[in-house]
């Protein structure tokens, strides 16, 4: 069952178009890679449906409830992981995420957030201002963000970028629990093994469109797909 | 409205930690208030007369230079996404920071208002009382047009050369009534004479918190 539908979104910047007409739906529990060239719309189209960009056209639902509208209640269903970390560096680990918490109107847990700082390996650093971390840290400072707030849909940007293997190997544990509890997510990925492995099903992003659909992904479908979508005439 | 204490928080928490925008405000004010001292001789008729016009352009400066640091510090590491992606009404958003930047300002002017006393001979000890509500109308006026233009330029790759061209024109109005009615409260003449200016002063705050509460969902967006 489609817990989120995107109609006809369109988006253009200084008069180009970026997405012309992207349809889309995700399942219950389904972990969607997005896939497309550089400069394709994946990210574009990921923070159009975080909020933080407005489409010029196209609607869409999350669980029944209308997405971009004013009132902004459909943003506590959706939470998104970009490619930066949308975090005040001036502000400790701890600041923040009391920050995102007050925001979403959730309670702070003490011992949750020491629970997942020894977890994703940033114990002792949850005073520090978050703007010395290293890129990788952030990362992972991200990923406790999404363990501690409560959403249905994730939208990963290059969610394993800067994080090293044992990070990784965090990553694929969470997104595997995300998913057991029914959470849906979103996500793109330029290493294509790990996320073909990780995905139930990619689109492919491409003039605008989604141009193709597949289930049960394997590397060598979205190596092909990717490859005919850098042939010329393919935007 | 809970959004509102949050952000007015976070965003004195920010200033608090950092101390950039008040420290960027408060030692331009300085300059400006020691190179006036130096250029002109405090106690003469043309000081007295044009001290209120160079004080209020001091200050319109002053927001100029804190909002560009305050938006600033938005721009790093995207942290404004994590404002705008929030469930909040983004009213909630532009009056956090339009408030917590009209404290700002006023706290530069608690800091730069006494020297500006002391060089430029200007008589804060005599004048009315009516002056502190028109500090704090003004102070209002401008941090509720500037955290609108502010925003705007947020999403705009030339934000920081818009914000001191849009800013002025918008608020040269309330900049002439500022500068009028505090020039009567100086001279500690009766309110009914600068009524006029003073009710120009209180609908430019009062329209543009109302403005900025409509429109900030439509300018937060790319």
């Amino acid at each position: 069952m489609a817990v989120l539908q995107l109609r006809e979104v369109a988006k253009a910047f200084h008069r180009r178009p970026v997405l012309r007409d992207i349809s889309l739906s995700l399942d219950a529990g389904e972990r969607l890679l997005l896939i497309g060239r550089n400069g394709s719309g994946k990210t574009t189209l990921l923070k159009i449906m975080a909020g933080v960009m407005r489409p010029e056209r196209g609607r869409g639902d999350l669980h029944g409830q209308p997405l971009f509208t004013s009132d902004g209640a459909w943003r506590k269903s959706v939470a998104h992981l970009g490619h930066q970390a949308a975090l005040y560096p001036s502000f400790s680990a701890r600041e923040n995420l009391k920050l995102v918490l007050k925001l979403r109107r959730l309670p702070w847990n003490e011992d949750r957030f020491q629970e997942l700082l020894d977890l994703y390996g940033l114990q002792g650093r949850s005073s520090d201002p978050v703007g010395i971390y290293s890129e990788g840290m952030l990362r992972r400072l991200g990923l406790i963000r999404l363990a501690m707030t409560d959403w249905q849909v994730a939208l990963l940007d290059e969610p394993a970028t800067a994080l090293d293997m044992d990070g990784i190997e965090l990553l694929t544990t969470a997104m595997n629990l995300w998913q057991a509890e029914g959470r849906s997510l979103l996500f793109t990925s330029h290493d294509i093994a790990w996320g073909a492995g990780m995905a139930d099903r990619w689109a492919l992003l491409s003039g605008g469109v989604i141009a193709a659909e597949q289930s049960a992904p394997d590397e060598q479908s979205i190596r092909t797909a990717l490859a005919a979508a850098a042939l010329p005439g393919a935007d | 409205m809970s959004a509102f204490w949050t952000v007015l928080g976070k965003e004195l928490r920010l200033e608090w930690r950092t101390r950039e925008s008040v420290a960027v405000m408060v030692i331009f004010s300085l300059a400006v208030i020691l190179l006036f001292a130096f250029a002109f001789n405090a106690g003469s008729t043309s000081i007295k007369l044009f001290a209120p016009g160079l004080l209020w352009m001091t200050y319109f400066f002053s927001a100029v230079l804190g909002l560009l640091r305050s938006f600033g510090r938005e721009r790093e590491m995207d942290a404004y996404d994590l404002l705008i992606s929030s469930p909040v009404d983004r009213g909630d958003i532009f009056l956090g920071k339009a408030l917590a930047f009209a404290l700002l300002l006023a706290l530069t002017q608690v800091v730069s208002l006494p020297l500006f006393s002391l060089f430029l001979d200007f008589p804060l000890a005599t004048a009315s009382p009516m002056i502190i509500p028109i500090f704090l109308l003004a102070d209002v006026a401008i941090a509720a047009v500037g955290t609108v233009v502010a925003g705007i330029g947020l999403r705009s790759p030339h934000g920081d050369t818009l914000l001191p061209v849009l800013l002025f024109p918008l608020l040269t109005p309330m900049l002439i009534a500022t500068t009028r009615s505090t020039s009567a409260a100086l001279a500690d003449r009766p309110a009914s004479e600068y009524d006029v200016w003073l009710m120009l002063l209180l609908t430019y705050s009062v329209v543009f918190l109302l403005l900025g509460t409509f429109i900030f969902d439509y300018i937060s967006e790319q």
